[in-house]
């Protein structure tokens, strides 16, 4: 038996040894593309709040939509945005923590928070001003600014109009007519523009889009404020169009 | 007589009898196409089999765990272990240091949010009746991550595609459970392949309200693996799950709520033994170190003793066949003795020695064994081909790793011909010397 | 002592010239040759007596069972006697054994059968070859030389037949030329007629005659043929194991 043995290990030392290999040619997987980084400052909208649903939330906020449409594969998406916050807090909050992360594509997008807070258009500008210029980094970063629709049309104002309960303001909170609302809103996109003008920013002007975005009850999510999915979906393609424009122009 | 002139001779003797040379060399051929088939079938089983204990790395991987050993039976080869214990640089440089230790890999893990395709705007549209609109749910996963050029040392199966480039941030491999997770049928792997998958990793704000900020990357699913370098999902790039691990610790204040946080640099390391004989002592060693230490060192060893049965059963029918293959020679050889004992007198007659009458029957059985052992160890690798091609799809179709059975083994064929010869002249030298010592006077018959 | 008995055993060479050397004397007393042992003791040859001129052709007859072959076969060295004494040209024969005895047969005997005894998957000319192959004749003049030996035999155009493909008388001359090969001293033949028709006898015959005169070697034939008791110089009739003259 010893020598069967032998003879059957003199011949299996012959044999091909088993390497582990490719089995399939790779898959065909596109360019990376550029490692773009890409942060998203903003509020509640960017988050995603009304989506209440995990999985509305995670795909379908404007910010995903834009960071996956827009951007090559190679490119890292930091949604820095926090619900509620105003220009004046952002900056603490969401433009040092992007700066270190040397950005080289930025959304802007403060709206209401700032309104519904009672910042006058003046200090918004001011505060707006100073988020895209450090968030541009001298140009090494497109920055796009969203500007703010119209809100006479939102449930969530005219419930708070007609005293409904279906105001998410705290309660004797009065708000001001549509008219006085609408030139307020006037007043702040006016800061926008000059703002964007000033520091070389893209303007993604969401209010002259007001009618698809804010007027749409479809656009609305249940809570009357926040864009649904189809609002979001709104939003991303705005802010796609005008990215991919400054892309061109570059 | 030369050995030229022997081997003319035998040549044109064998030829004379086509039929009878055919069957000899036919049952050499069986005899060592068998023989070289079985050796061959046995050498991919032992491979196969370490290398299925190994799950697809080397037999001799140990996984160190960041945890203290199991105090009861730190040997085991699936301990409990005990107490987390924090695996840094220092304990990697320790494990690398120690005696026998042929490589150290670094393991790391991080949790991950998963959003599984379509993403974008080929997302369906939200009619407001159903939010998952038949998609996939995004899910928490792990992803893990090693220096992807040592994979070769790592249980690592490759089931389709290719490994991720090494060092890439764009490129990962998935384990079956993600196409469980997209209810894709894991015995066809490749559909996954070349598809995009997001992932985000959570950085939690402890100051005031708990904020989560991700960070989110797209990655191109470039293999399907079966892996146990550690529990995930996703097999990436150290460099890939270091950037997200390092997102994920850098925003904590150190008052960290809600997610718990990674204690410990690396979640595991790989080491690989010198050889299957040292893993015990390398276990030991790293248990001295203080880590719980796990590998399928006595499993290994089991099967091996189990295997090497297989071999000698199979070596044993192999050359049980060769046996019979050599009577057969033995007994073409005997007739064509019994039937030329008068040819044989005449060239004794004429001055012929005992021993050229030996080479020309030598060099007949010669003839028969090499052109069988050719004949058969061509048939045996062949027969190996063809069931290695055979295995190979069942084995992909049931998505493990296909097997490689490597180029022509050139020492297999030259054994396989070279041992039919050997044994053709073992079983020709009892015929061949009852030729030679024919005496002369056959070739007067006389008496 | 003869060539055969020094080693190495070598061939004599002479020449390659077609003209043999001497025959050789044959000598026997009381030779007896005894197969098998015991109470199967069949005794063959049973005191022959024998004194052979160098180059003298003798015709041997008797009838079946008499001990022709035997004594032939003795002649050739095919086996040692079992008693008796035996000299051919000064070798003591029944002190040889195996490969002195081969090399006898190889240097000093030049064999026919009546059975022509050729290698069938031989030609012609490779018989001849093999014949001097194992007489350790250098590669390079066998070919030359198989050629010489069957023109010699008229069959130069024959040579590369096999003996399947000659006639009976060819396949004789062939083996004749074979037998010549290595300058044979003693040339034996058993019955060389004994399987060819009356045509082919005569031209064998007639060719053992010629060569053995030519080449002075000494003949001993086995032949109920009357031819060749008109040509041989000695007749010599063998019964019951017995040399009658």
């Amino acid at each position: 038996m010893a020598a069967t043995a032998g003879a059957a290990v003199l011949l299996l030392a012959a044999c091909g040894a088993s390497s582990p290999g490719s089995l399939h040619p790779g898959p065909a997987v596109g360019d990376a593309g550029r490692a773009e980084v890409y942060v998203a400052l903003g509020a509640s909208e960017t988050v995603g709040t009304g989506l209440n649903d995990e999985a509305l939330r995670l795909r379908d906020t404007w910010a995903q939509l834009f960071f996956n449409e827009a951007l090559p594969r190679a490119a890292t998406m930091y949604n820095l945005a926090v619900p509620g916050i105003t220009t004046a807090a952002a900056q603490q909050s969401e433009v040092a923590p992007a700066l270190t992360l040397h950005p080289t594509v930025a959304t802007v997008f403060f709206t209401i928070d700032d309104l519904v807070a009672g910042v006058p258009a003046t200090d918004y500008e001011t505060n707006l001003e100073v988020i895209v210029h450090a968030v541009r980094q001298g140009g090494r970063a497109i920055v796009l600014v969203g500007n703010a629709p119209h809100i006479d049309q939102l449930p969530a104002y005219r419930a708070c109009l007609s005293g409904s309960a279906f105001c998410p303001l705290a309660k004797g909170f009065s708000v001001p007519g549509p008219a006085a609302v609408n030139a307020m809103v006037d007043a702040y996109n006016a800061a926008v523009a000059r703002v964007v003008a000033r520091e070389g920013a893209v303007l993604v002007d969401v209010a002259a889009h007001a009618a698809d975005i804010a007027n749409d009850p479809a656009n609305i999510a249940p809570d009357g404020l926040h864009p649904s999915p189809r609002g979001h979906a709104a939003l991303a393609a705005l802010f796609l169009g005008a990215y991919q424009a400054a892309v061109q122009r570059r | 007589m030369s050995w030229r002139d022997g081997l003319l001779l035998a040549l044109r003797s064998v030829l004379r009898r086509p039929a009878r040379t055919a069957l000899t060399v036919l049952a050499v051929a069986l005899g060592s196409g068998l023989l070289v088939a079985l050796a061959a079938i046995a050498q991919v089983a032992d491979t196969r089999v370490i290398g299925e204990l190994g799950k697809g790395g080397p037999a001799t991987a140990i996984k160190v765990a960041a945890a203290a050993p199991d105090p009861i039976a730190p040997d085991s080869d699936t301990p409990r272990a005990g107490a987390p214990r924090a695996l840094d640089d220092a304990a990697l440089r320790a494990i690398r240091g120690a005696p026998s230790v042929q490589s150290a890999t670094p393991v790391l893990a991080q949790q991950v949010i998963v959003v599984p395709p379509p993403l974008g705007r080929s997302i369906p549209a939200f009619d407001g009746t159903d939010p998952d609109r038949g998609l996939v749910q995004p899910f928490n996963a792990v992803a893990v991550g090693v220096d992807l050029n040592a994979v070769g040392s790592l249980p690592v199966t490759l089931l389709a595609g290719r490994i991720p480039a090494a060092g890439s941030v764009t490129e990962v491999a998935v384990g079956l459970d993600y196409l469980d997770r997209l209810h894709l049928d894991v015995k066809r792997p490749e559909a996954v392949l070349g598809s995009e998958v997001e992932l985000g990793t959570p950085q939690v704000q402890a100051t005031g309200d708990i904020r989560v900020r991700a960070r989110w990357t797209r990655v191109a699913i470039t293999g399907v693996v079966a892996q146990q370098v550690g529990e995930g999902t996703f097999l990436a790039s150290s460099q890939f799950v270091g950037a997200a691990r390092s997102w994920q610790t850098s925003g904590v204040d150190g008052t960290a709520v809600g997610l718990p946080l990674p204690s410990t640099k690396y979640s595991g390391v790989i080491v690989v033994a010198s050889s299957l004989d040292d893993i015990h002592t390398v276990r030991a060693e790293i248990t001295t170190l203080g880590y719980s230490t796990s590998a399928p060192e006595h499993l290994v060893a089991t099967v091996q003793r189990y295997l090497h049965v297989v071999d000698i059963v199979l070596g044993s029918i192999g050359l049980i066949a060769l046996t019979i293959a050599a009577l057969g020679i033995a007994n073409a050889l005997l007739a064509a003795v019994r039937e030329r004992r008068r040819e044989i007198g005449v060239l004794k007659a004429i001055g012929a020695r005992d021993r050229d009458v030996l080479r020309w029957f030598l060099a007949e059985a010669l003839f028969s064994g090499v052109a069988g052992g050719v004949l058969g160890t061509a048939a045996g690798l062949g027969a190996v081909a063809a069931t290695g091609a055979v295995v190979n799809g069942y084995l992909v179709q049931q998505g493990l790793a296909g097997i490689d059975l490597g180029g022509i083994p050139l020492l297999t064929a030259l054994i396989g011909v070279g041992g039919s010869a050997l044994l053709a002249l073992l079983a020709a030298a009892w015929p061949a010397l009852r030729a030679a010592r024919l005496p002369a006077r056959e070739a007067v018959g006389v008496l | 002592m003869s060539e055969v008995l020094r080693r190495p055993v070598s061939v004599p060479h002479r020449g390659g010239s077609a003209v043999a050397g001497a025959g050789v004397a044959v000598r026997a007393r009381g030779l007896t040759h005894t197969y098998g042992r015991g109470a199967r003791a069949v005794p063959v040859l049973r005191g022959v007596d024998l004194d052979l001129e160098p180059g003298s052709h003798v015709a041997l007859q008797g009838p079946s069972g008499a001990g022709k072959s035997t004594l032939l076969s003795l002649l050739g060295g095919l086996e040692p006697p079992t008693g008796g004494e035996l000299r051919v040209g000064g070798v003591d024969l029944p002190g040889l054994r195996g490969a002195r005895l081969a090399a006898y047969r190889r240097e000093v005997v030049g064999f026919v059968f009546q059975h022509f005894g050729l290698v069938e998957v031989l030609t012609a000319r490779e018989n001849v070859m093999l014949a001097m192959s194992l007489a350790g004749v250098p590669p390079g003049q066998r070919r030359r030389r198989a050629d010489e030996m069957l023109g010699a035999v008229g069959l130069g155009d024959r040579a590369g037949h096999r003996p399947g493909q000659l006639s009976g008388g060819e396949q004789q001359r062939v083996a004749i030329a074979r037998a010549l090969a290595n300058q044979p001293r003693l040339l034996l033949a058993d019955e060389p007629t004994g399987n060819l028709d009356e045509e082919s006898t005569d031209r064998v015959l007639d060719l053992l005659h010629e060569v053995v005169t030519e080449r002075g070697c000494t003949l001993v034939v086995v032949t109920h043929n009357p031819r060749v008791a008109a040509w041989a110089g000695v007749q010599l009739h063998l019964r019951d194991g017995v040399v009658h003259g």
